[in-house]
């Protein structure tokens, strides 16, 4: 994945191999920005039924109130908008994004925006967004997954889509490995009804 | 869904500092009971895509004195003649099991539960079962043919209408749907008596 990161074509070709029912498409670092505005802006004819752009969280520059502003007309040509919540300094300034915005639960090495208690108040701002349930994530913070089943049962209603991976000893999203299947397929079977992403390439098997 | 249920009335307790002592009892009352039912296989003979289900009051761990041992012989399968066990050997071992055949005591085949979700094939009685099943059900044996099926019946609902939004409407059009029907067919009943 790494390798095709600012390569729309190539990725949509990677997740048409997949499946054409969801993709996301992650500018992840604020230097991809230009490239999938003018991606998108181009009005490819994408065969997905729902499409997810992913913001920035590294290398971020430009003033918050400028990046909503870009974030909204990627908005336009997409399903959703996530965000990593650590990363927004003024909830206010992301409520023009309205439903589009998907807030994502994050990570053991984050500060912020790890658990129900971290991502309710953030909500509690933004009331029209929605939560983009990262399960990988969620298990870096609790291998118990008690977490992970507060955050579904806390924020399930606001359920807009899954990230669905594994994670290496270093924290990078890898594919999904038979053990993690296991312990996470509770959870997931409470997600049956809306769209997963893959952060990583299936496995082999 | 049972098991959300049961967190539900452990929240509603801590949250208005009440008791439920008659569902605490019920709930108890309930798992005594399925832990009799299920050292007592109904026959010897049993099929690999079958599942003794109880249905109602045991799905929901509400069961009282007066309860019936509400079940269906789940096959995960298509319509067929022998099912194993019969509906006589289950309710041998089913002590207050209803005498006539209607929604309960009958065999119950997964395909027509999913295959037959709408439309004039979806019955009544039909969309009973397969709301009794998603709902208020419990098995009594092979846990894993009754797990297997009940993923087939939300996939029936799920696998074609996933939306980024929730609730799903496809599923609780057909959940309120249940629900007018017991209305209605309560009200119907009581005219025609």
């Amino acid at each position: 994945m790494e390798a095709l990161r600012g390569d729309w074509e190539r990725q949509v070709d990677a997740a048409m191999d997949v499946s054409p029912f969801a993709i996301e498409l992650s500018a992840l670092s604020e230097d991809e920005l230009d490239s999938l505005e003018e991606y998108l802006g181009a009005q490819p004819t994408l065969p997905f039924r729902y499409v997810s752009v992913h913001g920035p969280s590294k290398a971020r520059r430009l003033p918050e109130e400028e990046l909503v502003v870009r974030l909204a007309r990627l908005g336009a040509r997409a399903d959703a908008v996530v965000m990593h919540p650590d990363t927004i300094e003024d909830p206010s300034a992301y409520r023009q994004l309205g439903h589009k915005l998907v807030l994502e639960n994050m990570d053991a090495r984050k500060a912020a925006g790890r658990t129900t208690d971290e991502l309710e108040p953030l909500f509690a701002e933004l009331p029209a967004a929605g939560f983009c349930f990262d399960i990988a994530h969620a298990w870096s913070i609790d291998p118990d997954m008690v977490v992970a089943g507060e955050l579904l049962d806390t924020l399930g209603q606001r359920l807009r889509h899954l990230h669905v991976s594994s994670l290496s000893a270093e924290s990078h999203h890898v594919p999904l490995s038979e053990e993690d299947e296991e312990l996470f397929r509770p959870l997931l079977l409470r997600c049956l009804d809306v769209p997963w992403i893959l952060e990583a390439p299936p496995r082999a098997d | 869904m049972s098991g959300s249920a049961e967190g539900a009335l452990e929240r509603l307790s801590e949250a208005s500092g009440r008791e439920f002592p008659n569902l605490l009892a019920a709930r108890a009352r309930t798992a005594e009971g399925l832990k009799e039912r299920r050292a007592q296989p109904a026959s010897s003979d049993h099929d690999d895509d079958a599942s003794v289900v109880l249905m109602g009051s045991w799905g929901r761990s509400e069961v009282t004195s007066k309860s019936d041992d509400d079940f269906m012989v789940l096959i995960d399968g298509g319509e067929r003649e022998d099912v194993r066990p019969s509906i006589e050997d289950v309710k041998t071992v089913l002590p207050h099991a209803p005498g006539e055949q209607g929604i309960f005591s009958a065999p119950v085949f997964c395909d027509d539960l999913v295959e037959k979700i709408g439309l004039d094939g979806d019955h009544n009685k039909n969309l009973s079962r397969r709301m009794l099943f998603l709902l208020e059900s419990v098995p009594v044996s092979s846990e894993a043919v009754y797990l297997t099926a009940r993923d087939r019946v939300l996939r029936g609902y799920l696998d074609e209408s996933i939306k980024d939004f929730r609730p799903p409407r496809f599923l609780l059009n057909d959940t309120v749907r249940y629900w007018r029907t017991i209305c209605v067919d309560f009200a119907g009943s009581r005219m025609r008596s």
